[in-house]
């Protein structure tokens, strides 16, 4: 329709002597369009509907009475869980002990980087098997890993024996800390092999021109390492950083699997095994309680965003230097 | 004079030198130990009786049994079921999304690096922009899935394998590079000689770029293998679905609450880890030369 008026438009303007401004051509469909759009639209489809709608449900269920397992249940509530949600102490506890385990990420970052500046200072003998042996562990399922753990925090496991203790690691109701540590360490114990390959390879992109200056200007190695390698893969840290902080405040596997829901409801002695997912998860099983578990969420992803947020600065600043 | 000067500082460099050399390889490889020892650990522990665990509690040298290992493997306990079926179940629900999903995401990122069509920019802005999307609904989606009725009986799958298949943006910017990098003038002879659209992808652009595409596969493999919170949220009221990850974690609450069984804990624990260390030693050259190529652990 369209374009047969623009054709009489047309004909009417010539006969008249009149020059119309060309219509913008349209450029003639293409079949491959249609795979391009197809192509595009799934990874799209997929966003929206799988990531979009629970988010929109999510946030709608943050103000209602919603059980888990009964879509059709949910029903306004007069903000009954915000006003639950800021009188939570077990909240707080839970968020307090998730920011504790994320920690581990620096002390695993510190191990990464020694171990990388070693293997790339000379030529070691056997790296490629050390690189292998490192990698394992990362590769290995948290589940597994928690398991294999909890076996040498038996009490007559062979860390009680080594250190000549006798404490009930996971389950010691006068030290509860005890199970927290324990959680840490699980977690920290796989994590350096990721960044050791990473910083491998970030180490060796430096430019070797900038040590033989620091070399003329009689820097010892010390320096060099703090001066020229630390800010040289800064980005680099601040990625690792980045990931391995928004995967240490989702812990969820390990601490299910150390500190399992005890018959008094507690996930170890005075919850101290109890991290945020893990009480998002158990509200929303036990009690079927999605509306509170929808706030808990919500208030995580807000609390994730701070330190990231800065991370993410920060490495925008450390690039920045490096040019 | 001089020279004996020089001899002097030439002998204390070779023995700063050696030391430093000796004490970079005591780090390394007590670095190695402290990665490895848990595993030696279990390993011990898996050949231990059950009954000198009770009574001695963990021994460096115990009485070698395979009493794990037959307790393990016998069918009337059904464990190795429970396990075998796991292995499975894990299989099919971690091959279905990371591979459909791989093949989508990596058409949507050829799509955009290879072929005009209007409002590309437009709609590969979007797809930066969702990238970076914070929000994610984790555990909560469940009330979704339940609206959509994929929580009951068999459906209980669904959300697991689905979503996965249509890729993630992520995953698209991380192809994106590589297929840019395959020469623009292969892609048009073969359009010359009548290739169309998902022909190129398949024989010109996967093989060209298979690098990033094996990695990214081993990568999203191991992660699916190795997921547990999804498996556990949906799949737990649903035996013949349970993964390697949740059998393992029913059979060992199961062993925890008769009795201790240690021995039979570590073989389960070693059994289950197996295929994915078999799977690295095979594969460990992509795993560690394109680490920065598959992303990380999800």
């Amino acid at each position: 329709m369209e374009q047969d008026r623009a054709l009489t438009l047309e004909r009417e303007a010539a006969a008249k002597g009149e020059v119309l401004p060309s219509p913008k051509r349209r450029r003639p469909f293409r079949k491959e369009w249609l795979w391009c759009y197809l192509a595009i639209g799934l990874p799209l489809f997929g966003f929206f509907f799988f990531n979009a709608f629970p988010i929109v449900i999510s946030f709608a269920a943050m103000f209602c009475d919603a059980n888990t397992y009964d879509f059709g249940s949910m029903q306004w509530n007069e903000f009954a869980n915000f006003s639950e949600f800021f009188h939570d102490a077990k909240f707080l506890k839970s968020l307090g002990i998730t920011f504790w385990l994320a920690c581990s990420q620096f002390v695993s970052l510190f191990l990464a980087v020694i171990v990388a500046s070693l293997l790339n200072a000379r030529r070691v003998r056997g790296e490629k098997v050390l690189k292998i042996l490192y990698f394992i562990p990362y590769i290995c399922s948290s589940v597994a890993i928690a398991v294999m753990w909890s076996i040498i925090f038996e009490q007559s496991g062979v860390l009680n024996q080594i250190l000549g203790t006798d404490y009930l690691w996971l389950n010691d109701a006068e030290r509860p800390y005890l199970l927290t540590w324990a959680i840490f360490i699980v977690i920290l114990w796989p994590a350096p092999g990721y960044g050791i390959i990473m910083y491998t390879a970030a180490l060796k992109g430096i430019d070797k021109g900038l040590y033989e200056a620091a070399d003329l200007d009689g820097a010892n190695a010390f320096h060099k390492f703090w001066n020229i390698t630390l800010p040289m893969i800064a980005p680099m840290t601040y990625f690792l950083l980045l990931a391995g902080v928004m995967a240490g405040l989702g812990i969820f596997d390990q601490a299910t699997i150390l500190a399992p829901v005890s018959w008094t409801g507690t996930a170890g002695p005075e919850n101290a095994g109890l991290t945020v997912q893990y009480y998002i998860y158990y509200e929303m099983t036990e009690f079927g309680n999605m509306g509170y578990a929808s706030v808990m969420q919500w208030a995580m992803t807000i609390i994730t965003l701070i330190p990231c947020t800065i991370i993410m600065k920060l490495r925008k600043r450390a690039e920045d230097n490096v040019g | 004079m001089n020279t004996a000067i020089t001899k002097k500082e030439q002998w204390h460099e070779k023995a700063a030198r050696a030391a430093g050399r000796i004490g970079m390889y005591a780090v390394l490889l007590l670095f190695a130990v402290w990665m490895m020892a848990p595993f030696l650990i279990i390993i011990i522990v898996s050949f231990e009786p059950d009954l000198q665990f009770a009574r001695e509690g963990f021994q460096w040298w115990p009485d070698w049994s395979t009493e794990g290992y037959t307790m393990l493997f016998d069918p009337e306990n059904e464990f190795i079921t429970l396990l075998g079926s796991g292995f499975f179940n894990s299989l099919w629900q971690t091959l279905i999304p990371t591979v459909g999903g791989l093949f989508v995401s990596g058409l949507a990122a050829y799509a955009y690096a290879k072929w005009e069509f209007p409002g590309k920019n437009k709609f590969f802005a979007l797809c930066l922009v969702l990238m970076t999307v914070p929000l994610n609904a984790g555990l909560t989606s469940y009330l979704f899935y339940n609206a959509l009725g994929w929580t009951r009986g068999g459906a209980a799958v669904l959300p697991i394998v689905i979503p996965g298949i249509f890729g993630s943006m992520g995953t698209i910017f991380l192809i994106y590079p590589y297929i840019k990098a395959v020469p623009n003038g292969i892609v048009e002879a073969a359009r010359m000689d009548g290739m169309g659209f998902l022909g190129i992808y398949c024989r010109i652009i996967v093989p060209l770029s298979a690098p990033v595409f094996v990695a990214q596969f081993l990568f999203g493999f191991v992660g699916g293998y190795n997921n547990y919170s999804s498996a556990l949220l949906y799949l737990l009221g649903n035996e013949d679905l349970w993964t390697m990850q949740l059998a393992l974690s029913q059979l060992i609450n199961g062993l925890t609450e008769s009795g201790a069984w240690l021995n039979v804990k570590c073989a389960a624990a070693l059994f289950s880890m197996l295929p994915l260390i078999v799977l690295f030693c095979f594969s460990q050259r992509y795993f560690i030369e394109n680490v920065s190529a598959g992303g990380v652990k999800g």
